[in-house]
């Protein structure tokens, strides 16, 4: 910063952007609140969980330290605790952006509770969170999985259906938040007024939603 | 007990033996296995279940590979960075390789066998990258394997463009079949592991692997092909590594770059390694250590999830865990000299 270079960030970024020149991202708050409120639906929550007959849930994370991750968990954490008081959320499992790491993860806590949802912070955890609950067989039949971000494999397991798929993904806007950090970088180094920040809303991707659709959200590698 | 010059030689032999077994290492760690899943299943009766005995066979059966390939380099004298690395560029270019046979309906079985032999070839590649630089070049293994370990985590990058690599639920669903707690991909690595088990204890090759750790000059002299040994040891390690990746495809239905690299999986290695008694200066091992010590890794990583512990705790419990088997070793070695 001191030798004036302009600094664009998208996405995830640290606690500490003041001197970031502009930052877009998905609104993660908005996100996490999407996913509690999908994941509820999914888990049919009015009927099938009750004072008497709480549902566990399950939260997997890939950093404990990575700003996204940290802020749909709260919003997560918050929405269920408002909404859903018959959820129970057990601590976090970290899967360090490995899918194989979630999968085990998550195998422990269908083992050990009467699990009745997943929520997958972000791609490689729902990889993982589909894949435990498909090899759990049985056990993980009546398990939901909401995840995040739109991953190849994920949309495709979303639109399969079956044991161990997504009932809904939460997904950012990867290419309009591209589009945007280049038009901000330009109009900077212009010297015209960027925002500091701008967050965009997310979407919810259902198994109904419509393959036009799941295309424009589903990301595609570099 | 204790020995004294008043009692007669047979009691001072018993109280020898019985000092023996207690300090040692295996024996240690195999009393601490059973408490730790005696343990977690007080705290969770679940814990006791065929089932999370089948998930606590898959994860050791995760680590066990790679821990087996570290022994061998260890006892050799050297020391494998690159094996998690490795597992993560086997498990996406074999992921790439497969896929087409995948999506055109290929027998699962012959799909699974040819990323196999795909994930042991590239390991065999790292492998031999490393053995390269240690015996062509003088590099020490730390920097040698260092300097694989970047290549292939890079390279896995390269290749997989940061983004899963294939999709094959049926790799998925086959991972999970079997018998009772054992699925077949578990018994797979476990009858590889008896035989690693085998060579390291029982044939020259595995004797030739703890002259030269105990003493590369001495074995040198004795006629050991030192160079070539070291060669086949690190190509193996690389070979197993590659095959942990193909572990990790199989389970998850798709190769990952970040497989084996981001959780550290050679540290873990490693660890199982050191808390399996092995010196980290050669020639000192056991393949039982070993498969202890990466039992005891596993059982407590999954036994305090499984308990519904913080994770922020679960590293901190892990390393107090490696801290207990250094300080046991260090207590035996002290021990060996009073006695």
């Amino acid at each position: 910063m001191r030798s004036h270079i302009k600094v664009f960030n998208v996405d995830s970024g640290s606690s500490y952007q003041r001197n970031i020149t502009s930052w877009v991202t998905g609104n993660n708050t908005q996100g996490g609140k999407a996913a509690a409120d999908a994941l509820a639906t999914a888990m049919n929550y009015t009927k099938d969980c009750t004072a008497a007959k709480k549902c566990d849930v399950a939260i997997g994370v890939s950093s404990l330290t990575t700003s996204t991750d940290a802020a749909r968990v709260a919003a997560f954490k918050a929405e269920v605790t408002a909404k859903y008081p018959n959820i129970t959320m057990l601590n976090d499992v970290v899967s360090q952006s490995q899918p194989s790491v979630a999968q085990s993860a998550f195998a422990q806590d269908i083992s050990a509770h009467n699990l009745a949802g997943i929520f997958a912070v972000d791609g490689t955890d729902a990889e993982g969170a589909t894949a435990a609950v498909k090899a759990a067989g049985s056990a993980g039949a009546s398990i939901k999985i909401v995840g995040y971000d739109g991953y190849a494999n994920n949309i495709a397991s979303m639109v399969a259906g079956g044991l161990g798929s997504l009932s809904a993904i939460i997904s950012q806007q990867p290419t309009l938040e591209g589009m945007l950090i280049i038009k901000y970088a330009v109009a900077a180094l212009q010297g015209k007024k960027v925002p500091h920040l701008q967050t965009l809303p997310n979407i919810t991707l259902l198994p109904s939603t419509p393959a036009s659709v799941l295309a424009k959200y589903q990301y595609v590698a570099s | 007990m204790s020995t004294s010059v008043d009692v007669s030689g047979s009691e001072v032999t018993t109280d020898r033996r019985l000092r023996r077994v207690v300090t040692n290492q295996q024996f240690v760690l195999f009393v601490v296995l059973i408490a730790l899943i005696l343990f977690f299943a007080s705290r969770n009766s679940l814990f006791f279940r065929v089932g999370e005995f089948s998930n606590l066979f898959t994860d050791f059966s995760g680590l066990v590979l790679i821990a087996l390939a570290e022994t061998y380099v260890i006892v050799a004298g050297g020391i494998d960075l690159a094996v998690g690395s490795t597992a993560a560029v086997s498990g996406v270019v074999a992921a790439g390789w497969i896929q087409p046979l995948v999506n055109h309906g290929v027998n699962q079985a012959v799909v699974l066998l040819v990323g196999t032999l795909a994930c042991a070839f590239i390991g065999a590649l790292a492998g031999g990258l490393s053995a390269l630089l240690i015996t062509a070049f003088d590099l020490v293994p730390f920097v040698a394997t260092l300097v694989t370990y970047s290549v292939g985590a890079g390279l896995a990058l390269v290749i997989s463009h940061g983004a899963p690599v294939g999709y094959n639920p049926g790799a998925i669903y086959w991972s999970a079949s079997g018998i009772g707690m054992i699925t077949w991909l578990v018994a797979i690595v476990l009858v590889l592991a008896v035989v690693l088990g085998v060579v390291l204890h029982l044939t020259v090759y595995g004797r030739y692997n703890f002259a030269i750790g105990s003493n590369e000059f001495a074995a040198r002299a004795a006629g050991i092909a030192v160079r070539r040994h070291l060669i086949s040891v690190y190509v193996l390690a690389g070979v197993l590594a590659g095959l942990t990746g193909m572990f990790f495809y199989i389970r998850s239905g798709s190769g990952a770059a970040t497989t084996g690299v981001t959780n550290s999986a050679n540290l873990v290695a490693i660890a199982a390694v050191v808390i399996g008694g092995a010196s980290l200066t050669g020639g000192v091992g056991r393949w039982a250590g070993t498969m202890l010590g990466a039992a005891v890794l596993t059982v407590v990583s999954d036994g305090l999830i499984f308990i519904n512990v913080p994770p922020t705790w679960i590293q901190v419990v892990v390393g107090a865990l490696i801290a207990v088997a250094a300080l046991l070793q260090s207590f035996r070695r002290r021990s060996r000299r009073v006695t």
